[in-house]
């Protein structure tokens, strides 16, 4: 049969789209179904909070943080305070720490839970998109209760939090554990006996270990590939030294992988709210340092760095300080912004339906690449 | 480690407060430094984790945040671009997460990178003017800027 049209065909998919999680264009080459060639396009959500810091103080910059990614806002204020708090020598009271720990583990399993019922229904399965966000409400409702807000929580302050967990939100967040580990169970088997999913994601996607390393990969999307890189365990920060947990790796660095990867996450990460919690309801102590004024923070000028690792993978704040009472430049590193790069390679010369396989396996927030 | 460094122009060295090295290479040796940092099996700079760039007063500042797989090392290799004319050789033959990262230095502070593929604006509209994250860049003067309409 004579092909209706053998020349090339460019379409592109968004700036708005339902099939990208933000505003990215994907400028797309196909011939016939076959991708010939990609572009990514972002910047179409760019709130230069960059520069935003350079104009304000270091405790107006602070709610300005969480919005860089509306999914992990904890971990992007965890790294914000911890440069400044390293910046001008402030100590962390322990029980602050266990505290920053176990909300920042709540915002992992809700921004995986998020990306797992996404991507999900991206694929055809209704059902596991409903499982998957009554369970990330559970999340954010104890959040709400914790911190008044439920995805932009501005909780953290330097040297500790805003205020104590009361004994009712820790029986919250322990029913919630008792409750999840069953089910996350259930999510698990929901896609490793899923036939419809397996055929659809096995051995599709492949990045190699090197093509990993080289595109900066970070987070389970690097873990897949059989590196085990996660800075809780080879740099610990706050009291994930004290914790017990493993860091699940694959090797196979397909879709699939991916997506099994972010489920064992979530059921360390139950660990580490269970430890957490145990600590918190035992133990009494200070929340905050209370000889910080956040008002009066005036670093000398010098340059820190601090790594968190977010559900996506490591972030890092740089500040670098010129002695004044603001910041003289603020460079944040955003996994997401890596994973977007590495598209153009893994959706060569695959079929147009494995667009969003590809691309949603990758967990990618564009809000958080484009700052 | 001293020693096998000295064949490269080392203008200075330092450790960030938070305990990272910071060496200051010349700009004319510092992509073979690079390449020697990652080919080494002693260091092994496996990963760029981002490059960032930096406007001091008098010059425009290049940092390449390297990490060390096999030795859990962070290490921070600068280079000095002049301010009037950012010029430095492009990484992305060594390191292919490098390439937005350039992309997005040169938008915003413009400084070209030689022998990049698609040096083109990230974030900002084609259209617009001047680099945002300079310290001089003047916000009234540079307000209207034009969105294409190419969707």
């Amino acid at each position: 049969m004579k092909p209706i049209c053998d020349s090339d065909m460019i379409i592109n998919i968004g700036p708005q789209s339902p099939a990208l999680y933000g505003s990215m264009k994907l400028a797309i080459k196909l011939n016939g179904e076959i991708i010939k060639s990609v572009e990514s396009v972002i910047g179409y959500n760019h709130r230069g909070i960059e520069k935003l810091a350079e104009s304000l103080t270091y405790l107006q910059y602070l709610p300005v943080v969480n919005k860089i990614d509306y999914l992990s806002g904890f971990m992007y204020m965890e790294a914000y305070c911890s440069a400044v708090e390293k910046l001008c020598d402030i100590n962390v009271p322990e029980r602050a720490q266990y505290i920053r720990v176990m909300l920042m583990e709540l915002n992992r399993i809700s921004s995986h839970l998020f990306y797992l019922g996404v991507y999900l229904s991206d694929l055809g399965s209704k059902a596991q998109f409903y499982f998957a966000f009554t369970l990330r409400d559970e999340i954010l409702h104890i959040l709400q209760d914790i911190c008044g807000q439920k995805i932009m929580q501005n909780y953290f302050v330097f040297g500790g939090v805003k205020h104590d967990l009361d004994l009712n939100a820790l029986n919250k967040i322990c029913d919630f554990c008792s409750s999840f580990s069953q089910k996350v169970k259930e999510l698990e088997n929901l896609i490793i006996d899923n036939p419809a999913f397996k055929a659809r994601t096995k051995g599709l996607g492949i990045i190699t270990k090197n093509k990993a390393l080289s595109y900066s990969l970070t987070g389970a999307n690097l873990r897949s590939a059989g590196i085990n890189l996660d800075i809780r365990k080879i740099k610990p920060y706050l009291v994930y030294d004290a914790l017990e947990f493993q860091v699940p790796i694959d090797d196979s660095g397909d879709c699939f992988s991916r997506c099994l990867l972010r489920i064992r996450e979530m059921i360390e990460s139950l660990k580490i709210i269970r430890q957490c919690s145990r600590f918190l309801i035992k133990s009494s102590g200070e929340y905050k340092n209370n000889d910080v004024n956040p008002l009066q923070i005036h670093p000398q000028s010098n340059t820190v760095i601090s790594h968190v690792e977010s559900p996506r993978g490591i972030i890092s704040c740089t500040i670098i300080s010129d002695g004044s009472d603001k910041p003289s430049r603020v460079k944040w590193r955003t996994p997401s912004l890596y994973s977007i790069q590495i598209l153009p390679e893994l959706l060569k010369n695959r079929y147009y339906s494995d667009i969003t396989a590809i691309v949603g396996s990758l967990d990618i927030v564009v809000s958080e690449a484009d700052r | 480690m001293e020693t096998e460094y000295s064949q490269f122009n080392i203008l200075n060295k330092q450790t960030t407060k938070c305990g990272i090295e910071k060496i200051t290479v010349d700009k004319c040796c510092f992509k073979k430094f690079i390449s020697h940092l990652k080919n080494s099996a002693e260091f092994e700079a496996n990963i760029l984790y981002s490059v960032m760039a930096c406007d001091t007063s008098d010059c425009i500042e290049l940092n390449y945040n390297l990490f060390s797989e096999k030795l859990n090392r962070y290490l921070i290799i600068t280079v000095l671009t002049d301010r009037n004319n950012p010029v430095c050789d492009t990484v992305t033959d060594l390191y292919k997460s490098a390439a937005f990262d350039e992309r997005e230095i040169f938008d915003m502070f413009g400084v070209f990178f030689e022998g990049h593929k698609n040096l083109t604006r990230l974030l900002m509209p084609n259209s617009s003017v001047g680099n945002p994250l300079l310290k001089d860049y003047n916000f009234q003067k540079e307000r209207s800027v034009h969105y294409e309409t190419d969707l």
